[in-house]
């Protein structure tokens, strides 16, 4: 069986790209917070808790709405056999911190519910499937770098060993300095790259 | 046929720093949560399960310097460590993987307190991670699994599946998280909490207990005819999302129940001896479980939940209790689930009340987390 890559996406401060054309140019000097409405605005979504997430989840939910417009999947209803498996370093740093603000000093301890439970990266994973109805696997990696050779490993063994037809796999980082998002979609077949660590390497290079 | 196998296994937690000494308070139906109060710089008193940081560092002592790790660090590599250490396994194998749980791993160095303790990069998961497998003198770079409660079956069903895909011949499972004011506190704040020692699936029950600890299996591949006496088997496993809500189970348990008709295609449920719950004694988590195993057909299996006994250690859970389903089920010896009288959910399940024996050799542990997401494992006992 040979699975292939033929959709992904880049969105970075500075623009969104998909299948590596320039959707359009987002203003990388505004706080990411702005930059991630911009996106949200020029991508056309109608989705109004997208502005309750935080940044991570924020990027996360931008990037699947591009890799999954315009493909067949996107209007099923109920998709039972599709797996969504994200990585990036910093997992929830940036809304860590924010929350720890909530109760750093006792004379203005305040903890916030509704940062806690973004600090954790998966919850990125948790916003994607509840938007498009995504029942597969799902599992969140942390990793210095893109790793490659891990997300291959891994998704390969989904497709051969679960109820796995197609998965939404990458990297999803938001740091203090910046933000990075790189998904691509893996299927069943021929239609498109090959999927291997050396597409991967070779796709992450071309942002 | 294959089949991956736990080698060795370790759990480090309030009722001790062995498997053995975990199981042993246990079946003796002792539990390792309290009330705290003042702990942590919390306000409000709160029950939870502490690993105490005198006998863990007296233990850590005889084998590094204590200063050069933080809790987190201590905790999960004493407990590789201790697994590894009746065992021949090359922990420094480029055949050898470790795959790391945590939810939080080193978050509390966001605290000012403790910041200047360490590295500012080592509050990354990856970076702590690579301390762990660098003791060991591992070189290949270490797997972090942080998927909220769900990290520790995750991270078993990862390893099955890089040991499965031909490249490692040993995957380290091993994962933990420590309680900090990051943690209680923002369990306080969803109200999530409960005043007494947690009572899953009891009509009482009104939040969970954290605790903290760590858990290590070794997994290893093998002919199936080949197996040691006894073996556990991790058989099957699935994840599932609900696609419902980030931060509330799902009222018709989908994920969950999706997880386990996956996990069980192809096992007969008269097979199974118990399932071990997530059972937080939440009242919306115990009574979506019940859902989603009603809705599984599963009904008559008897349930149980280790909660009670050493509180929800969050990264460590699903590998702390995975390792005590695979010595339950060598025992062939239910877990009675400490602190549950009268049946709180809507379905009628089974919950365990008494330590019976058994003779069925499978068993099912199920998790589930924040952000909707679920996991399953199915492990059987090999002769």
């Amino acid at each position: 069986m040979g699975l292939a890559v033929n959709k992904y996406c880049f969105i970075t401060p500075e623009k969104v790209c998909i299948n590596g054309q320039k959707l359009f140019d987002l203003d990388a000097r505004e706080p990411h917070e702005k930059s991630l409405v911009q996106a949200y605005r020029n991508l056309e979504i109608e989705y109004p808790k997208f502005f309750k997430m935080d940044n991570l989840s924020k990027l996360a939910l931008l990037a699947s709405e591009c890799i999954l417009k315009n493909t067949d999947l996107y209007e099923i209803k109920d998709k039972g056999n599709v797996a969504v498996v994200l990585s990036n370093a910093s997992s929830s740093l940036v809304t860590d911190s924010n929350y720890h603000q909530t109760i750093d000093e006792p004379a203005n301890y305040f903890p916030s519910p509704s940062l806690f439970v973004y600090t954790l990266p998966n919850i990125a994973i948790g916003e994607i499937c509840i938007k498009h109805k995504i029942f597969g696997e799902n599992i969140f990696f942390v990793s210095r770098q893109f790793d490659s050779s891990v997300l291959y490993l891994y998704v390969n063994e989904l497709f051969g060993k679960t109820y796995t037809d197609y998965c939404i796999a990458g990297w999803v980082e938001c740091n203090v300095k910046t933000y990075e998002a790189f998904l691509f979609l893996v299927e069943k077949g021929t239609n498109g790259r090959a999927f291997d660590t050396m597409t991967l390497d070779n796709l992450y290079k071309t942002k | 046929m294959k089949v991956v196998y736990n080698i060795s296994d370790n759990i480090i937690s309030s009722l001790g720093f062995t498997t053995a000494e975990n199981m042993a308070s246990i079946y003796q139906g002792c539990s390792g949560v309290s009330l705290h109060t003042n702990d942590f710089g919390i306000p409000e008193p709160f029950q939870a399960s502490l690993v105490s940081h005198e006998t863990l560092d007296e233990h850590f002592n005889r084998i590094a310097d204590i200063k050069r790790y933080t809790f987190f660090e201590r905790m999960v590599i004493l407990s590789v460590h201790e697994a590894a250490f009746h065992t021949n396994i090359d922990l420094s194998s480029p055949e050898t993987l470790f795959v790391i749980s945590t939810t939080k791993g080193n978050v509390y160095l966001l605290d000012p307190e403790h910041s200047h303790e360490f590295s500012e990069e080592r509050v990354n998961l990856w970076s702590s991670a690579k301390e762990i497998a660098s003791f060991f003198n591992n070189q290949n770079t270490p797997v972090v699994v942080s998927q909220a409660c769900i990290s520790g079956v995750s991270a078993i069903l990862a390893g099955k599946m890089f040991l499965e895909s031909g490249k490692y011949k040993n995957v380290v499972v091993t994962g933990g998280d420590m309680l900090s004011k990051f943690i209680v506190s923002g369990f306080q704040s969803f109200k999530a909490l409960s005043l007494k020692r947690c009572r899953p699936f009891d009509a009482l029950r009104d939040g969970l207990s954290l605790g903290e600890g760590a858990g290590t299996m070794i997994l290893g591949v093998g002919n199936e005819e080949s197996l040691p006496a006894d073996a556990i088997v991790v058989k099957a496993g699935a994840t599932s999302n609900d696609a419902n809500h980030i931060s509330g189970p799902s009222r018709t348990g989908e994920g969950l129940y999706r997880a386990i008709t996956r996990t069980l295609s192809g096992t007969d449920a008269a097979d199974l001896a118990f399932i071990n719950a997530h059972g937080t004694a939440t009242v919306y988590n115990d009574e979506m479980e019940s859902i989603a195993i009603s809705r599984a057909g599963l009904e008559n299996v008897p349930v149980t939940s280790l909660k009670s006994y050493i509180g929800h250690t969050l990264g460590a859970a699903g590998l702390i209790e995975t390792i005590s389903c695979s010595h339950a089920l060598q025992e062939g010896r239910l877990i009675n689930c400490l602190g549950f009288s009268d049946l709180g959910v809507s379905k009628n399940i089974k919950v365990i009340t008494e330590s019976s024996e058994f003779k069925e050799k499978e068993c099912l542990k199920m998790v589930s987390g924040f952000g909707g997401c679920n996991a399953v494992v199915l492990l059987k006992r090999y002769n």
